[in-house]
């Protein structure tokens, strides 16, 4: 008895809580992540997120209550989806939901965020202050690489039109879209990289006869 | 008195007996002078003028026998010693290694003491240089002789590297095979020897699929050191050491193109040039790369459509002509019907400027899809177009020319009738040789040429069939030269004996410039027979020699 008693010590004792741990790639196992839709060829992302419960497992279902901070939630609603109850299914220690993220014009001038965090339930509280939330900022604004200089010899002066154009060619084609010559790309590779824009602007043109491709500084694109 | 006659009796004796190297004491017996020594190749005991095995030689092989007779004029011949050394030579320097922090240069091996060289060689896979260095020791006076001339020394090739003339074999089974064939009038390759299923034997089995084309290519560097073999299953870059297989179609390419159609390829300008599907692929030699063809260059205003054909050589370092067109390469666009230049690097085909409205040729605008297009004399392009009733031969000019809207190669006679040739309607092979003007076809009858400098109005026979008798292939080499004599005066022709089963090849010393048979160089070196006829081949369906393509 004295044994068990010196046990009980290791074991969890408060009320069962849950915390909120978004997708590794995304966070980096922080509780924020960044999102660039300039590297994604949908218009629409899914996040996953796991609650992950802070006690023992239960012998029947539970329900996790998220909600959306609005202090610090700056995209309108229009722009994401997250639901407000997700299920931990009896004996499991975690229930996975996913909010949707999703891209609109506005985008590729600033940046939105959105915050939740989980809520009391009839079968949890709130879970530790470091990760019971998640803040999710995105955009499509188009940023020049740093390494850029790197690689005029092969794609010239450097537009945000440009570039934009050639994203989106690489994940058309399901290609890496970092071009950044430190990254392992020899001169060859680069140099089918710009075979490939080329081509890819040709039909861009010829499905817009009239209204070639032009920079923001109203200088036609080529390659 | 006496004393004064004794001592000009000294002086004079001492000018007759002084043999120093003063230039005092300058003086001449019946073995040369004694100021300079002078070592020559032997021609008399060698065996005539061309008998120098290392005059012309691009490679000698390990276990071969270098004998080099030397002939020496010096004063005292009997006083020098002889060093012949061989040293790693290329790029017109000896070879040098890095030592900690320093570069230095790589010690010579000495091989003989003797004047004349009688040596087996026993070299490891490099180029080299033989030294023969004659040294008088009384006198410190020291000369030498180097051999080869040449800037990249000889090539000791790695093992399993055959040269030759490469034959692409069509198997009993619908599959490939190579087969290699020297000849004494190939003069480096050894003399004559055949090659029967070359490939086979070294890898234990054929190349998938039906022959197409063989070609030099690289290995990555700029170097051509490979051979590119399409099939209609396959295409395969092939190390020239044991024809090991170093990537096929499938990671050849860095997005391996929907239709497999590979159709030519030529190295030049440092770059493989490859057509497939009409569409004209690139991979750049000289700069850091992947060993994989580039996606297929775009169109400029216009879409194109490439025929099977690339030009072997399309400009010059030597004394270029100033504003050249200086075009990597050139492709004829089927779809335009007009000849579009590609210049080095770019993404895109270009055009030539508008052609003027006296050229005599069009090359912006073709009256039809040609037959043929090859290379023709000087690097120029010849087309065969069958056109209102007339099969026409049109020459253009790409090559060290500026572009002034006129791209014709021979004034009036860059349209020629030829109509008169026997059989040119039905030709499905061509064959030409850059250093002379003929070119030669066959529709599988006998083999004919035609050449536009002679006056001609009518094709010649070259060769005519036997019974039973087809022709397969015909291939002249030397379209980039090849550094030695004959390496711009011989064409084979392949035929295939359905009955018997059996491949023949007929080798002649050809006039490129008349378009027949001519014997010169091969009473020269000895091998006065032509044409040489050798039998027991597979199906040919294309050759290449990788040292003279």
């Amino acid at each position: 008895m004295l044994s068990a008693c010196e046990n009980d010590k290791f074991y969890y004792q408060d009320k069962p809580r849950v915390r909120l741990v978004g997708d590794e790639h995304l966070t980096l196992g922080t509780d924020s992540l960044e999102l660039s839709f300039t590297t994604y060829a949908a218009d629409e992302v899914q996040v996953k997120v796991d609650a992950c419960i802070m006690g023992s497992v239960a012998g029947h279902d539970r329900t996790v209550s998220i909600e959306i901070d609005e202090a610090r939630t700056t995209a309108s609603p229009t722009l994401y989806s997250v639901p407000s109850t997700v299920m931990v299914p009896a004996g499991e220690n975690k229930g996975t939901f996913f909010v949707t993220l999703r891209n609109a014009a506005e985008l590729q001038s600033r940046a939105v965020t959105l915050y939740i965090k989980t809520n009391v339930s009839d079968d949890f509280a709130v879970g530790v202050n470091e990760e019971n939330h998640l803040l999710m900022r995105w955009s499509d604004i188009i940023v020049r690489p740093l390494y850029w200089a790197d690689i005029e010899e092969h794609f010239g002066a450097y537009s945000n039109v440009k570039y934009r154009f050639m994203l989106d060619c690489l994940v058309a084609k399901g290609f890496n879209t970092n071009l950044d010559p430190a990254a392992g790309l020899n001169w060859a590779d680069l140099h089918n990289y710009n075979i490939v824009f080329a081509n890819m602007l040709k039909e861009y043109n010829a499905a817009h006869p009239g209204a070639p491709l032009t920079d923001e500084n109203g200088t036609l694109v080529t390659f | 008195m006496i004393m004064s006659a004794l001592a000009a009796t000294a002086a004079l004796t001492a000018c007759v007996d002084d043999d120093s190297n003063s230039v005092l004491n300058d003086f001449e017996n019946e073995f040369g002078t004694n100021t300079k020594i002078e070592l020559e190749y032997d021609t008399v005991r060698g065996g005539g003028s061309q008998s120098n095995p290392l005059l012309y030689a691009s490679a000698i092989t390990v276990g071969q026998r270098l004998q080099m007779p030397m002939t020496v004029k010096y004063a005292y011949p009997e006083r020098l010693k002889y060093t012949w050394m061989v040293v790693p030579y290329k790029d017109g320097k000896v070879q040098q290694v890095q030592v900690g922090n320093k570069l230095v240069y790589v010690q010579a091996d000495t091989i003989a003491n003797t004047r004349d060289l009688d040596y087996v060689v026993d070299l490891a896979p490099d180029r080299y240089r033989f030294i023969l260095v004659a040294e008088d020791p009384v006198t410190g006076l020291s000369a030498s002789y180097h051999a080869p001339n040449s800037n990249q020394g000889v090539e000791v090739p790695q093992e399993g590297v055959q040269g030759g003339l490469y034959l692409l074999t069509e198997t009993a089974d619908g599959n490939t095979d190579i087969e290699v064939f020297t000849s004494d009038l190939m003069l480096i390759y050894g003399g004559l020897a055949e090659y029967k299923k070359y490939y086979s034997t070294l890898t234990g089995h054929t190349l998938e699929g039906k022959p197409r084309f063989i070609r030099g290519c690289s290995d990555g560097s700029t170097a051509k050191s490979a051979y590119m073999v399409a099939t209609d299953k396959n295409m395969y870059r092939l190390n020239m050491a044991g024809l090991v297989t170093m990537n096929d179609w499938n990671n050849m390419f860095y997005e391996t193109p929907a239709t497999y159609n590979p159709q030519a390829m030529v190295m030049t300008n440092s770059c493989e040039f490859l057509i497939n599907d009409g569409r004209l692929h690139t991979l750049y030699l000289d700069k850091a790369n992947s060993r994989k063809y580039s996606a297929a260059v775009a169109g400029d205003s216009k879409d194109y459509e490439a025929m099977p054909w690339l030009m072997f050589t399309t400009k010059t370092t030597w004394r270029p002509t100033p504003n050249a067109i200086d075009a990597d390469q050139v492709v004829f666009d089927a779809k335009n019907l007009r000849f579009v230049p590609y210049f080095a690097r770019k993404t895109s085909m270009s055009t030539f400027l508008s052609t003027s409205g006296d050229a005599v040729v069009d090359a912006n605008k073709l009256p039809a899809k040609p037959m043929a297009i090859v290379n023709g004399v000087n690097n120029s392009t010849y087309a065969i177009v069958k056109t209102d009733g007339a099969t026409m031969l049109y020459r253009y000019n790409f090559y060290n020319r500026v572009d002034e809207g006129d791209l014709s190669a021979d004034g009036a006679r860059s349209a020629l009738d030829i109509s008169a040739c026997t059989d040119i309607n039905n030709a499905t092979m061509f064959a030409t040789c850059t250093v002379g003007p003929a070119f030669y076809y066959s529709s599988g009858k006998n083999v004919y040429s035609f050449s536009p400098q002679t006056g001609q109005t009518a094709s010649q026979t070259v060769y005519t069939c036997e019974p039973g008798e087809e022709v397969t292939c015909i291939y002249a080499w030397g379209s980039m030269g090849g550094g030695f004599p004959t390496s711009s005066v011989i064409m084979w022709i392949a035929t295939w004996n359905a009955g018997k089963q059996e491949g023949k090849l007929i080798q002649y010393e050809m006039d490129h410039n008349t378009g027949l048979p001519n014997s010169m160089w091969g009473p020269m070196f000895g091998a006065p027979d032509n044409p040489v006829i050798t039998t027991g081949w597979g199906k040919i369906k294309a050759m290449t020699n990788i040292d003279a393509e």
